[in-house]
Order: C-alpha cells, then sequence, then structure tokens
C-alpha cells in the first residue's frame, strides 16, 4: 500500500510538470495581435495606469528567453507566487482564494444533490430492470445529462418570474451573514449543475448494481428467502457503491466546469465567474493561475480516489 | 463430399453477404427500444440539416422590421428576435451548424484518439509513458476550462471551433482506443502477423486497426453528443460560433437573455431542440455501444458492467 502510494505520487511529477508546460506556454502561445488588443484594451477600458506593449510584455514575461521565463514562472508557483493580475494588480492567488469559498459550496451542495438523486433512481432502474420504470429512469437519466445547464438555468430565471412574479435572487449573501438566505441561492444553481452529473452517476449505479445482481452470494440471499429489501440494500448496494465512490472524484472536472456557466448566470462570486471575467478582460495571468489550480484539485482528487477505492475494498490488492 | 462443402461455402458466402448495416439497424430496432427512438430523432436531424432551405419558412438571416419580438403566430410559428428575424428558421439552421460540428468535431477526435491510441498502445514502453502522462496533464483541466481558453487565445470561427473540441477530445478519447489495442496486441494473430514478415504498418492497419473498429464507431456514436453540447456551451458563453450564423447556444445568450422577459421563446426553442438532439445521440450511441461491442461494457454475460474491466484495468496499472 505504502509502495502503491508512493508510486502514484511519483507518477504525478511528471503527470503535473506537463501540466504546467501546457498552462504555462497557452499563454506563451498567445498571438502577437492578441497583446496589442489587449493593450488598446485596457488602455481604452479606463485604466487608471497607461500600458504600454513593452510593459505588456514586461509583465507577461514574454521579454525574456522561453527557459528563463519557464524556470521564473515554476519558480514562483513553488513559492506560492502566481503572478499578478494584470488589471487589478494584486496577487492571483490571493483574487482566486477570495472566490474560492463560494465555488466550494456550490461544488459540495451539488455533490450532495448528485447521491440523493443518482441512489434511488439508479437502483430502481437496476432492480426492474427492462420494464417501463426502468426505461423511464434511464430516459431521466439522459435528459438529465442531455438538457444544457445553461439553457435551464436561463429559463429558470425566466419563466417563474412571467408566470408567479417570482425569480431567484442574485444579490450575493454570504453564508457568514445570513446562512438561510444563503442557502436558498445556492439550491437552484447546485441542483443545475448536479443534474448532469446525475445522469452520469445514475447509469453508473445501474450498471454496478446489476452487476452485483447477478453474484452468487446474491442468489444465496434470495434462497436464504432474505426480504428484498435487505437483498438489495444490504448486500447489493453496500458491495457495488465501491466502485461508484470512485467515480465521484471523476465528477470533480464535470462539476467545475458546469460551476463556470452557472455561477455566470446566477451571478455567484466564485472561481467559474472569475475565470470567465477575466478571460474577457484577457487578464492572462489570472486565466494561467486558474486553469493550474484547477488542474491540481483534479489530479489530487484523483489521487484520493485512487487510495479510497483500495481502502474500501479489501479485495483490491495494490502491488 | 465437395458438393456438400460447395453447398455450406455458398451458405457461408450468402450469410455473410447479408448486408450487415441492414441486420444492425433490424437488431437496434428489436432490442434496444429507447436506442431506436434516439435514432429517429438524429434521423430527424439530418433531414432537417440537408433540406434545412425548403423546411425553414424564412433565411436566417431574413430581418422583418415591423415584426420585433412577436409572440408565435400563424406566420411566425415559434415567433420572431429582437430584428424580426423567424426564430423556427433560425433553429431549423441552427441544427446545420450543431450537426456540422458534431460531425466533423467527432471525426477528428476520433481520428486523434485512434492515432494516439493504436501507437501507444503497439509501441508501449517509455514512449507510452510519457504520451499516458501527457494525456494525464490534459484531462486533469475540465474540457470547458481548456476549450474557453484556447478558444480565447485563437478566437471565435466554426473552423476554429471544430479543431479545438476535435483535438481536446481526441486527446481524452486515446484512452479508450489504447485499452483495446493493448488488448488485442497479445492475440496469436498480431505475433503471426510478424513472424510472417509484415511490417509495422500493415500489421497496424490490417491486423489491429480492423479489431478495434467496433470500438472506433462505438468512441464516435457517444462522443457526438458531447461534442455539439460543448459547441453550443462556447456559443452561449460568446466563445464559439459568432454571430449571425444561428447557433442554438448563442440563440440562447446574447440578445435571447436581454430580451428574455420579453420574448423569452427565443431561448426556449433552441434549449429545447438542442436537448431532444443530445438526448438522442446519446441514446442512439448508447445502443450502438450495447450492440456493436458488448466487451466495452465490460462483457459478462449479456448485461454485462463496467466492474471486471475497471478492476483488471486496476491491477494492469498497479502491475504495470
Amino acid at each position: 500500500m505504502a509502495q502503491y502510494f508512493t508510486r502514484r505520487l511519483l507518477f504525478m511529477i511528471p503527470t503535473l510538470f506537463f501540466i504546467s508546460l501546457i498552462v504555462f506556454f497557452s499563454i506563451r502561445a498567445l498571438p502577437g495581435d492578441v497583446i496589442d488588443m489587449m493593450v488598446a484594451e485596457m488602455s481604452g477600458s479606463g485604466a487608471s495606469v497607461e500600458i504600454s506593449r513593452t510593459q505588456m510584455l514586461h509583465d507577461l514575461g514574454l521579454d525574456l528567453p522561453v527557459f528563463v521565463q519557464y524556470g521564473k514562472w515554476v519558480g514562483g508557483i513553488f513559492r506560492g507566487d502566481l503572478g499578478l493580475s494584470l488589471i487589478t494588480r494584486r496577487p492571483a492567488l490571493e483574487m482566486m482564494l477570495q472566490r474560492l469559498p463560494v465555488s466550494m459550496e456550490l461544488g459540495v451542495l451539488a455533490m450532495l444533490f448528485t447521491a440523493l438523486l443518482s441512489l434511488p433512481l439508479g437502483i430502481w432502474s437496476a432492480i426492474r430492470q427492462d420494464t417501463v420504470s426502468d426505461y423511464i429512469g434511464r430516459s431521466v437519466a439522459v435528459a438529465f445529462i442531455a438538457i444544457p445547464g445553461f439553457w435551464l438555468g436561463t429559463m429558470v430565471m425566466v419563466y417563474p418570474s412571467i408566470w408567479w412574479n417570482w425569480s431567484p435572487s442574485i444579490s450575493f449573501v454570504s453564508f457568514v451573514e445570513n446562512p438561510l438566505e444563503n442557502l436558498k441561492m445556492f439550491l437552484l444553481p447546485a441542483f443545475i449543475i448536479a443534474m448532469a452529473t446525475t445522469g452520469g452517476m445514475m447509469r453508473w449505479i445501474r450498471t454496478m448494481m446489476l452487476e452485483t445482481l447477478r453474484q452468487d452470494y446474491i442468489r444465496t440471499a434470495w434462497s436464504k428467502g432474505l426480504k428484498e429489501r435487505t437483498v438489495i440494500i444490504r448486500h447489493a448496494l453496500k458491495n457495488s457503491l465501491i466502485p461508484v465512490v470512485t467515480v465521484f472524484g471523476y465528477m470533480v472536472p464535470m462539476l467545475v466546469g458546469g460551476s463556470v456557466i452557472i455561477e455566470q448566470i446566477f451571478s455567484l462570486p466564485g472561481i467559474g465567474r472569475l475565470m470567465l471575467e477575466s478571460l474577457l478582460k484577457r487578464d492572462y495571468t489570472l486565466v494561467s493561475a486558474i486553469n493550474l489550480l484547477i488542474a491540481i484539485v483534479v489530479l489530487a482528487t484523483n489521487l484520493l480516489v485512487d487510495i479510497a477505492y483500495g481502502w474500501l475494498d479489501p479485495r483490491v490488492h495494490y502491488k | 463430399m465437395t458438393n456438400i462443402t460447395e453447398a455450406s461455402a455458398a451458405m457461408v458466402t450468402k450469410s455473410k453477404r447479408r448486408n450487415p448495416l441492414l441486420s444492425f439497424c433490424y437488431r437496434l430496432v428489436k432490442e434496444k427500444p429507447l436506442g431506436t427512438i434516439g435514432g429517429v430523432i438524429v434521423l430527424l436531424l439530418l433531414l432537417v440539416t440537408i433540406f434545412a432551405n425548403v423546411i425553414a419558412p424564412y433565411a436566417y438571416d431574413e430581418v422583418h422590421i415591423g415584426d420585433r419580438l412577436q409572440p408565435s403566430s400563424s406566420q411566425y410559428l415559434l415567433g420572431t428576435d429582437m430584428l424580426g428575424r423567424d426564430v423556427l428558421s433560425r433553429v431549423i439552421y441552427g441544427a446545420r451548424i450543431s450537426l456540422v460540428v458534431g460531425l466533423l468535431g467527432t471525426l477528428l477526435s476520433t481520428i486523434v484518439s485512434v492515432v494516439i491510441g493504436i501507437t501507444c498502445g503497439f509501441l508501449g514502453g517509455k514512449f507510452d509513458f510519457a504520451v499516458q502522462r501527457l494525456v494525464d496533464a490534459w484531462m486533469s483541466f475540465p474540457a470547458l476550462i481548456i476549450l474557453l481558453t484556447v478558444m480565447s487565445l485563437i478566437g471565435p470561427g466554426l473552423l476554429q471551433i471544430i479543431i479545438v473540441l476535435g483535438v481536446s477530445m481526441g486527446i481524452g478519447g486515446s484512452r479508450i482506443i489504447r485499452s483495446a489495442v493493448v488488448g488485442i496486441k497479445e492475440n496469436v494473430y498480431v505475433s503471426a502477423a510478424q513472424v510472417v514478415g509484415c511490417s509495422t504498418w500493415r500489421t497496424l492497419t490490417q491486423h489491429i486497426f480492423r479489431n478495434i473498429f467496433a470500438a472506433v464507431i462505438v468512441l464516435f456514436s457517444t462522443n457526438i453528443g458531447g461534442v455539439i453540447l460543448a459547441e453550443s456551451s462556447l456559443s452561449f458563453l460568446g466563445y464559439g460560433i459568432p454571430p449571425p450564423t444561428p447557433s442554438w447556444g448563442s440563440m440562447i445568450s446574447g440578445p435571447g437573455r436581454t430580451y428574455m422577459l420579453v420574448a423569452p421563446w427565443m431561448g426556449l426553442w433552441p434549449g429545447l431542440a438542442l436537448g431532444l438532439v443530445i438526448w438522442g445521440t446519446n441514446m442512439l450511441g448508447d445502443a450502438i455501444r450495447d450492440l456493436l461491442d458488448p466487451r466495452l461494457k465490460g462483457g459478462v454475460g449479456r448485461y454485462g458492467s463496467n466492474l471486471p474491466r475497471r478492476l483488471l484495468q486496476k491491477t494492469k496499472q498497479v502491475d504495470a
């Protein structure tokens, strides 16, 4: 186990290296005319500091040889310095950490919704396989995947306000100020983000349950005369949930992607919105900092999930 | 004796001659009701796309100044937008964009997946290790994040979005092809081909590729929905296909959102069309996967699942 853990950590080094390359070179590959555009936009948008092309190149670190730039950038990362935002001139890390709680709350709520919705749906579909309820369950799952979150989010803002003169509140209340109001405003966006993941998760749970239901020990459980509830929950569910846990890890990228759009629609000041804002203002130091942060979070979750897998399922032996 | 052989040989050729596409459709309809509904939706999308200029009552950019923001009526079935353009016609032409991006993007992504997957799976060793870490790195970025960054750098446009979506999704999909190749490489016929003196190229194309072809088709059919959805998400955020080309995603954003309280139908219909098409492609893709390659599902009996394969992969990865 310890050996496996070390090997996994060692495997992460090349991956992290490539991540840093991708983030770094996506900015390096900025076409020159985009820099001109950035200069024009920034001096045009009434930025207090008049900015010149050389200044911009210097801020992006583009006036140095590539390897020196990369070395400086990576060195900065190890010191917790992700560069200064081009617009606000504040450290990128600080700006991200400010926005992190909102995205975290959204993500946790979305995960909660996913678990609460996908478990009953998946189990129901599996134990009623190839019946009408199974077809309905699976259609609902795929519908959840198919309904674009950005569309549903927009519709939810529009139709209730037309029909009942009600619309989701978009003035942000922090959890510390008023927990109830805060939750009220997070529930709807979290649910919409959770829809896509629920669809995938439900189908995964269904497959896992079907697999488990065919095992010998389930037949034994039935022939012992156990109640359906006991067979399903005690014997089948427990065993099929182990691989499901790992999928929760793979959901993280989907949740991040979903929250980019949903935070925008519901005006929630999270990381995703920061990402869109900085893309729009062409604040590329901030963009690369966000990309790096998200990639590292995803990588870390995958590692945790793989370790949890071995811990939850004693049958898996890591050699 | 010879007669019997000839007769059976004739039978074999006869049974082989049955159109595989037809028999596949037959199985689809018989075994997969949901997949059939998906297939009908995809077929409808195809027809609408091909005959867009026949079906659509107006051109997608035909402006009726006097009829701005009209609700649905007999003249404009789904209403008009803020420039007085017919929403129905724009939804119909939008299908074209979705399908073109969906098909070409998925085609490109499948090619990328096959090239990376086959070289990695077949060559193995240090090359494989290095490329797999690169794929790991790429997959650590949520798709939307990396798509947004790249699209913001190279600017919006139809060709750009096809290339970006194709390459990005292709890198992720290469995993599936690679594991299929790794499984096939161990077969005796591959060694036999090499012993007989086939060139690497011939082994790859004639022996490996032919045997993973089912996996390639499955990859293609399961990816299409994702590509269409990604295009519309990008267009919604303004990084996809620029106006006035009617993309379903951009019809929901921009003016669709500005005027949403006055003319909610501007965003309602493109979204419904999008949802329907993605639902259909997903259902059809799943059915094709189940019918073509039960191994991809995990391959235990008829209702195989992913568990054994995943466990196998886990242990394999750990062994490696």
